[in-house]
């Protein structure tokens, strides 16, 4: 499924619920809870974490992990908002879109 | 750079991705750490589940996707200003070599094409729209020289005049330019992507200047041609002319540049 235009909210999604993680339990926690159903290439994660946080949602350090380091993302507050508020916009489309999608059902079948 | 490999096809895409992301400055660097630090991490949770390392390696990769496809969603913003001062030396480079060799280049046409061009005239006689030219009173009885070189002398060079003797310089010093931009490129630091220049930039910066001087220098040299085919008219279907090939040159390069072809890596 393409899900460009929507990884935002879901990365702001498994930061807010999984809290400070590295990047490839990110990607591992986008993979298990769509239940596979989101084939993105994995490197574009990344990209978009560092996105996040130019725009100030996400911050970001390294951690000195065994055998090697890794650089763990946390949300911030801003970002907590802004998962709220994209979570909100979410919602709504997809409010809409069942609309006009049961709405042509019901014309296509009378 | 990297330990926990097989048959270091994670390797190849790490230098193929360093490679890449030169001249990204430290936002490359960073991608670069996390990629390794994340196909490592693949690799051994493939092999956790029994895959042999080549097998693992590969999932990785192909779950990751593609140099091109990561590469391409690190930000331009995030590139130096160094890279950025670097890239434009070298276009300016290019630039000025393609510019130095259609000059130079067209003077020494006109001036090659003279000596036929010249000779059509007198022998059809068509153009000048009067019988006759190698006779009174266009050429005086006593003349020097022959008719020939007589009229091939009035021939102006590129757009009215110039010094006859600079164009082949000119030439000369395009084609050195381009040529040594060639050689250094293939032994020097100049050849990485920080000094190579944006193709679609570079293409967009030649095609749009040649290709408005084009049809302004054919319409001159076309219009030339019927009235009275004026000693300017040779040189601006030939400028005009090298124009247009450059120009067409140009936006091939930015085509081939866009095309998925040209961009596209193995998987």
């Amino acid at each position: 499924m393409d899900i460009r235009g929507h990884l935002d909210l879901l990365l702001l999604a498994v930061l807010a619920d999984a809290g400070p993680v590295h990047g490839y339990a990110v990607i591992a926690a986008l993979r298990e809870r769509s239940q596979g159903v989101f084939d993105i290439p994995e490197g574009t994660v990344y990209p978009a974490l560092h996105k996040l946080e130019r725009a100030g949602l996400v911050v970001s350090r390294w951690e000195q992990a065994t055998p090697r380091r890794r650089r763990v993302y946390e949300l911030t507050p801003d970002g907590r908002v802004a998962r709220t508020a994209k979570q909100r916009e979410w919602r709504g489309l997809v409010r809409g879109v069942q609309a006009v999608i049961g709405s042509a059902t019901l014309q296509g079948m009378a | 750079m990297t330990t926990a490999t097989g048959h270091g096809s994670v390797e190849q895409y790490l230098d193929e991705m360093f490679d890449r992301l030169a001249g990204t400055g430290a936002a490359g660097r960073r991608l670069l750490s996390e990629t390794e630090s994340h196909l490592l991490d693949a690799v051994e949770e493939g092999r956790a589940r029994g895959l042999d390392a080549e097998a693992a390696e590969r999932e990785a990769l192909d779950r990751f996707g593609t140099v091109t496809g990561v590469v391409r969603h690190v930000p331009a913003a995030a590139r130096s200003i160094r890279t950025t001062l670097r890239r434009l030396l070298s276009g300016t480079w290019l630039a000025a070599g393609v510019l130095l060799l259609w000059w130079g280049g067209s003077g020494v046409m006109t001036w090659l094409l003279g000596w036929p061009w010249t000779w059509l005239l007198i022998a059809t006689d068509r153009f000048g729209t009067q019988a006759g030219m190698c006779g009174r009173p266009w050429v005086p009885s006593n003349a020097t020289s022959d008719c020939l070189t007589r009229y091939r002398g009035t021939l102006n060079l590129v757009l009215e005049g110039g010094d006859r003797d600079a164009y082949p310089w000119l030439a000369v010093g395009g084609v050195l330019l381009l040529a040594g931009w060639l050689l250094l490129r293939r032994v020097t630091v100049l050849g990485t992507r920080a000094w190579a220049p944006e193709p679609a930039m570079l293409g967009l910066a030649l095609a749009l200047p040649f290709g408005l001087a084009a049809p302004v220098l054919l319409s001159y040299g076309v219009a030339g041609l019927f009235w009275q085919a004026q000693h300017w008219t040779l040189s601006y279907l030939t400028a005009g002319l090298f124009a247009t090939a450059i120009a067409i040159a140009a936006l091939r390069h930015v085509r081939s540049s866009a095309s998925p072809e040209r961009s596209g890596d193995r998987g």
